[in-house]
């Protein structure tokens, strides 16, 4: 009889031979016993971990003349001819070579019929992510609804690919990947049967390489048989597989535990001269490290599966877990960067340098304490006894540069942020060894430490301004670097403010300029500013980007050396009404005649205006002046617009005024009817205008040309 | 005074042609606009000073 190979020989034949996949072996063996089976069934898993081999037994299980039960005897004939691959009742399909829909077709076709031999017919149809979606198609009635006598059992390897509406017709049971030592025990049972000898640790490495699949690691099992001429040893799997020795990366984690920089090199140029893969050393080093951390937690899981317990133990109480982590780390992403060195040697030797170079050197000098409360004499002595700690003295010959480096960071950072401080320290006097700086005290901050914590705190600030002058606003000396500006431009969004107010004080135009911000047209950047202020807010800003407009509005107005002029112009562009002016007319002039004329050069706006353009004058007593506010146009009305328009009038005629309004009906004399109705007579104006017109006229008269009365409107 | 307004005129496509070369020697019809939308029509836009 010719050599059968491992994996066929060794194919579990029952239930109870089947190594792992306890989670489906139970509900199959529960179904079984208790006669409730499944009309089809889904096996999917990786290559290699029982799928064909339980749909095997099944069928087995359900054709045993013995009777349907989770333990086929395997004698009778039925047994045997499932296990030969010869019996007629179970059809097995490779649905990878017959995915064409004729198949599916022809196979189904033969449903119907009852089992020649047997107890059901089965259909065993392998890889069948494989079949065309017609195929599927054509399967799916009888999937849902097949006859009494038959079972599916269907095995894949990719279940996303089968149609849900497959999916939803079948039992699916995910068959898991074999650990390593699942299969090393199996291999153990095997070889031991093949009375074939072997060595411990070969068939972990055996089992390891694997990779979860037990014919995988049959079929290695069967090549080192063939390898080491009928025995397995460790160095012929370990050549054969192209792993590492390692012992050798064992001597590296030996030379950096004990940060021997020549040690190290020695076990580098040692596993050199197996020209290793050192993208695959790495990986066995992480791996190692990743043990240590493991032994380190859990002493109790050491377990001497590579026979490297001792080394295991010996590692996890010498070394600090903190170094472990820190090696696994870098051993990771020296393994991502090592395509990136000039060459994999250099790239691996550069890797194991780093973890010398930046090894923590302990955690009991990290600082507890927040350095800002510390005091310069406490940081100070706390680092001259990190300099000085017999624990952190240099052991190796490169430690000294180790001490170098990690005290770098510590001090390097705080120098930059201190230099100011620097400056004013006397050049002659020796800087300190290196050590953490003390906060500056509260009142010594730096100038620029006031800049940026006054970003968030706009309200706060806004108040404060507002009891400033605007003098002290001025930008002060050091903000006129770089990075003030940057910490301005920074900050232009949340606080507008800042900005434009300096640039409107370092202006010189803005000296001169006595014009409000919304007359500054002649000057480009002064109506860019104007722009800016009379900019609307955000609406997330609220009240705050109001307050600091207004107040802006109030600096701007102070840094005006000149007074204002008498705003006599100002006829078609009203002045903010908080504008201080001069007034432009008498008390003794305003009539009910003249209010609606004489209102539009108050330069009321906003609602105010929409208020104050309906009201009509009822009448004048000394400096109180009634109004009657038209009833249709009181719906903003508010007690808050009888004092505002107070002030305004005020203002206007420069004394101060006492204004009544009541709400009632009007008659004509309003400012805003005065409008209406003079834009009601240049309309009328216009149309008749239009109408005359002689172009228009010819229009008319030769194109049959309708005038649209509703587009006519009065241009000037 | 200076008044504006728009003339609405419809028909085959000759007005158009028509409507063309009248507003063409009209410099105060400079601002106009052809438009035809199912049936021919031109909105002239004059304006008179």
């Amino acid at each position: 009889m010719s050599y059968q190979v491992l994996a066929r020989k060794w194919r579990p034949r029952l239930f109870r031979e089947m190594v792992g996949q306890e989670h489906v072996l139970q509900a199959l063996i529960n179904a079984l016993d208790n006669n409730r089976l499944h009309h089809a069934y889904l096996f999917a898993g990786t290559r290699g971990v029982g799928k064909t081999t339980i749909a095997r037994i099944l069928a087995k299980c359900l054709n045993c003349e013995t009777g349907v039960s989770s333990e086929p005897c395997g004698q009778c004939s039925v047994c045997t001819e499932i296990a030969d691959g010869r019996f007629v009742d179970l059809i097995e399909v490779d649905a990878a070579s017959r995915t064409k829909v004729e198949d599916t077709r022809e196979l189904l076709e033969n449903v119907q019929y009852a089992p020649t031999r047997g107890r059901y017919k089965v259909y065993l149809i392998d890889e069948v992510h494989m079949l065309s979606n017609s195929s599927f198609n054509a399967l799916l009635k009888t999937l849902e609804e097949p006859p009494p006598h038959v079972k599916f059992l269907l095995a894949t390897t990719d279940p996303q690919k089968l149609p849900v509406t497959v999916l939803s017709r079948c039992l699916q049971f995910n068959l898991k990947n074999m650990s390593p030592e699942r299969v090393v025990e199996h291999l153990r049972f095997v070889l031991e049967k093949e009375l074939v000898p072997f060595e411990e640790q070969a068939l972990w490495h055996l089992g390891r390489a694997a990779d979860g699949s037990m014919r995988d690691a049959m079929s290695l099992t069967d090549q080192a048989i063939a390898f080491g001429g009928g025995k397995i040893s460790e160095a012929e799997v370990r050549a054969m597989l192209g792993t590492l020795d390692s012992t050798l990366v064992w001597k590296l984690v030996q030379a950096l535990a004990d940060e021997n920089p020549s040690a190290l090199f020695d076990a580098v140029g040692e596993l050199s001269e197996q020209a290793p893969d050192y993208g695959a050393a790495l990986a066995e080093l992480a791996s190692i490290l990743h043990r240590i951390a493991i032994a380190q937690v859990l002493p109790e899981s050491i377990d001497n599966a590579l026979g490297d317990a001792e080394l295991l133990r010996h590692h996890a109480a010498s070394m600090a877990g903190e170094n472990v982590q820190l090696f696994y780390q870098m051993a990771l992403l020296a393994r991502r960067d090592l395509p990136l060195a000039p060459d994999p040697r250099g790239g691996f030797e550069m890797a194991l340098l780093r973890m010398l170079a930046f090894k923590p050197q302990g955690v009991a000098h990290i600082p507890t304490a927040p350095l800002a409360g510390a005091s310069a004499q406490s940081a100070e002595a706390e680092a001259s006894e990190v300099a000085q700690s017999p624990v952190e003295a240099p052991q190796a010959p490169v430690s000294p540069q180790f001490q170098d480096t990690r005290s770098q960071p510590q001090h390097s950072q705080p120098q930059t942020v201190e230099s100011p401080q620097q400056d004013s320290a006397p050049p002659s006097e020796p800087r300190p060894e290196p050590q953490v700086q003390p906060a500056p005290p509260a009142d010594e901050a730096p100038p620029w430490d006031e800049e940026p914590s006054s970003i968030p705190q706009s309200r706060e600030v806004a108040a404060e301004e507002e009891k400033k002058p605007a003098a002290e606003n001025a930008p002060e000396p050091h903000s006129a670097g770089p990075a003030a500006e940057a910490v301005a431009q920074a900050q232009s969004e949340s606080m507008p403010r800042r900005g434009p107010v300096s640039e409107l004080e370092s202006w010189p135009g803005s000296q001169s300029q006595p014009e409000p911000p919304s007359q500054m047209q002649p000057q480009p950047q002064a109506a860019m500013q104007a722009e800016a202020v009379s900019e609307p807010a955000p609406a997330s800003a609220g009240d705050d980007r109001a307050a600091m407009r207004e107040q802006l509005r109030q600096q701007v107005a102070e840094v005006q050396s000149a007074p204002p002029p008498p705003s006599a112009d100002a006829v078609p562009q009203p002045a903010p009404a908080s504008q201080a002016q001069a007034p432009v007319a008498r008390l003794e002039a305003l009539t009910p005649g003249s209010w609606p004329a004489m209102y539009p050069q108050m330069g009321v706006t906003g609602i105010l205006h929409s208020i104050a353009s309906n009201l009509e004058l009822l009448g004048r007593q000394d400096n109180i002046l009634s109004f009657t506010l038209d009833q249709t146009r009181s719906s903003l009305y508010d007690d808050g617009h009888q004092r505002r328009l107070a002030d305004v009038l005020g203002d206007f005629f420069g004394q101060p005024v006492t204004v009544q309004i009541q709400v009632g009906e009007v008659y004509g004399g309003t400012p805003a009817q005065l409008v209406a109705a003079t834009r009601e007579a240049q309309l009328l104006s216009a149309r008749d205008s239009l109408n005359k017109d002689p172009v228009v006229q010819e229009l008319q008269r030769e194109l049959g040309a309708q005038l649209m009365p509703d587009s006519v409107e009065y241009l000037g | 005074m200076t008044a504006g307004g728009s003339l609405l005129l419809s028909g085959d496509a000759g007005i158009m042609a028509d409507f063309a070369s009248f507003a063409a020697g009209q410099r105060r019809l400079a601002r106009n606009q052809l438009s035809h939308r199912g049936t021919f029509m031109a909105v002239a836009t004059a304006e008179n000073e």
